[in-house]
């Protein structure tokens, strides 16, 4: 795979999540352009290369986030263990196959952030008036919503990505291996 | 998949996942403010026309579901006041000497654009603009609508902007009053002293004062402001709106107030940061 090419896909992944996820929330969830990123590499990149590129990718959400460090990249790690595991056996090309890789990875990484969010909560270890605070669990069901409202963009998104897919160089990468 | 690369790649596993779940935040925290300046090519064009586009078809909803006469009479008690003020600029106006004193909150503060927002699941804005070098971690931070309201404090500070963590990202804390508007005039409740908490996803929520005296002091409607030792010019300042009182669950001789604020906070063109104390 072409670094250049990965590098300008994920800053643009990066900058549109900064830029407009929030503008295009419904029920306080926004969509995940940086989930879509990671399943397209993870569905066309040869095995070795995807799983780097992806956790690549969470760990440059990580460091443009103010959330705990290490937590998307590990997320986007999983879901490219899984996608890297089936793509022989999808059609690449098909939206319902982008359909449903996405919605399976956005569950996944629902699942990790929920997972997170209970055991290491924000706001357990403060005080405020003189009386010990008691930890903020936020509610988890927006994060399912983000994982159907990508799942929804991404016939469009990965549709139109599978068609510049070229400029990745995925094919002369697997063939090398 | 070659052994080499299989046990680097689970090894850079395992670290992230010791870094998420079990090292503490402090000790991860890499001043990461700067990689979210490298976006801002990007993320502040879309987030402006994105802003734009929002703006035109969505028009944010004025959630009072107070009945029809209590809005009808905090309007009357409101125009009174308007009134009341309305003469004593005038007053003010004829003595030029004390007009600087009437500048308020914003002559503390200065104005800062909105570049972007939070990537993942937390609310937060990264803001840009000259004057950052008088910007720092703990500021607070206002609306620069109409209507001023604290929407959160700077939490991280790098050269060429800053992070903002909304008063509605989970676990953030701030102590406020009500204050409450009747046909007695507006008054704020010095008696109870609440501790605000947001819980994520836009909301915020008042869990420490015992139900039997909310019931008897606030009701639906009323406002919570800003009564924070850290920030003592902005007294006053709102912070939301009281949505929905309720038992809480977990403790039913608590209260749980849910909190509205004024508008959503993802969607700001620009924000003001006080940067001066006086």
């Amino acid at each position: 795979m072409r670094p250049l090419s990965y590098f300008i896909l994920a800053y643009i992944a990066l900058g549109l999540q900064a830029g407009i996820a929030r503008a295009m929330e419904w029920n306080t969830a926004g969509p995940n352009f940086v989930l879509l990123a990671v399943v397209f590499i993870a569905l066309n990149a040869p095995r070795d290369t995807a799983l780097l590129a992806c956790f690549g990718l969470g760990a440059m959400q990580d460091l443009a986030s103010g959330g705990s460090l290490g937590l998307f990249a590990f997320s986007y790690g999983l879901v490219a263990l899984f996608i890297v595991a089936v793509q022989q056996a999808v059609y690449r090309r098909h939206p319902a196959t982008h359909f449903m890789l996405v919605l399976i990875a956005g569950v996944l990484i629902s699942v990790v952030l929920a997972i997170h969010g209970w055991l290491r909560p924000p706001g357990a270890e403060e005080s405020a008036g003189g009386q010990h605070l008691a930890a903020v669990h936020a509610p988890v069901l927006p994060l399912f919503y983000t994982a159907v409202y990508s799942a929804i963009l991404a016939p469009f998104v990965l549709g139109g990505l599978q068609r510049i897919s070229r400029v990745f160089r995925f094919r002369s990468a697997r063939r090398r291996m | 998949m070659s052994l080499r690369f299989s046990q680097t790649f689970f090894a850079l596993m395992i670290l992230s996942f010791f870094s998420a779940f079990v090292l503490p935040q402090r000790l991860t925290d890499l001043g990461r403010t700067q990689f979210a300046t490298l976006l801002i090519p990007i993320s502040r064009p879309t987030y402006l026309i994105a802003g734009a586009i929002r703006a035109h078809f969505v028009h944010e909803p004025s959630e009072d579901t107070r009945a029809a006469q209590a809005i009808e009479q905090e309007n009357l008690v409101l125009r009174q006041k308007v009134l009341v003020m309305a003469a004593e600029i005038d007053r003010l106006e004829q003595r030029a000497g004390e007009r600087e004193q009437l500048g308020g909150v914003e002559r503390l503060c200065s104005r800062f654009e909105v570049a972007g927002t939070d990537s993942d699941n937390h609310e937060g804005l990264t803001i840009t603009g000259s004057g950052l070098g008088a910007v720092h971690v703990d500021q607070p931070v206002l609306s620069s609508a109409t209507v001023v309201d604290l929407i959160g404090r700077v939490d991280r500070v790098g050269s060429l902007t800053a992070h903002v963590i909304l008063v509605t990202d989970a676990g953030f804390t701030v102590t406020g009053h009500f204050f409450s508007v009747s046909a007695s005039g507006a008054e704020e409740n010095t008696n109870l002293m609440a501790i605000v908490r947001g819980q994520g996803n836009g909301n915020m929520a008042i869990s420490n004062l015992p139900f039997e005296i909310v019931k008897r002091n606030v009701r639906e409607g009323d406002w919570i402001v800003l009564a924070d030792d850290r920030w003592p010019q902005l007294h006053g300042v709102r912070i939301g709106r009281v949505a929905l009182i309720q038992r809480l669950p977990s403790q039913s001789l608590f209260a749980e107030i849910n909190l509205a604020p004024e508008a959503s906070l993802t969607h700001p063109s620009d924000v003001w940061v006080m940067t001066r104390r006086q």
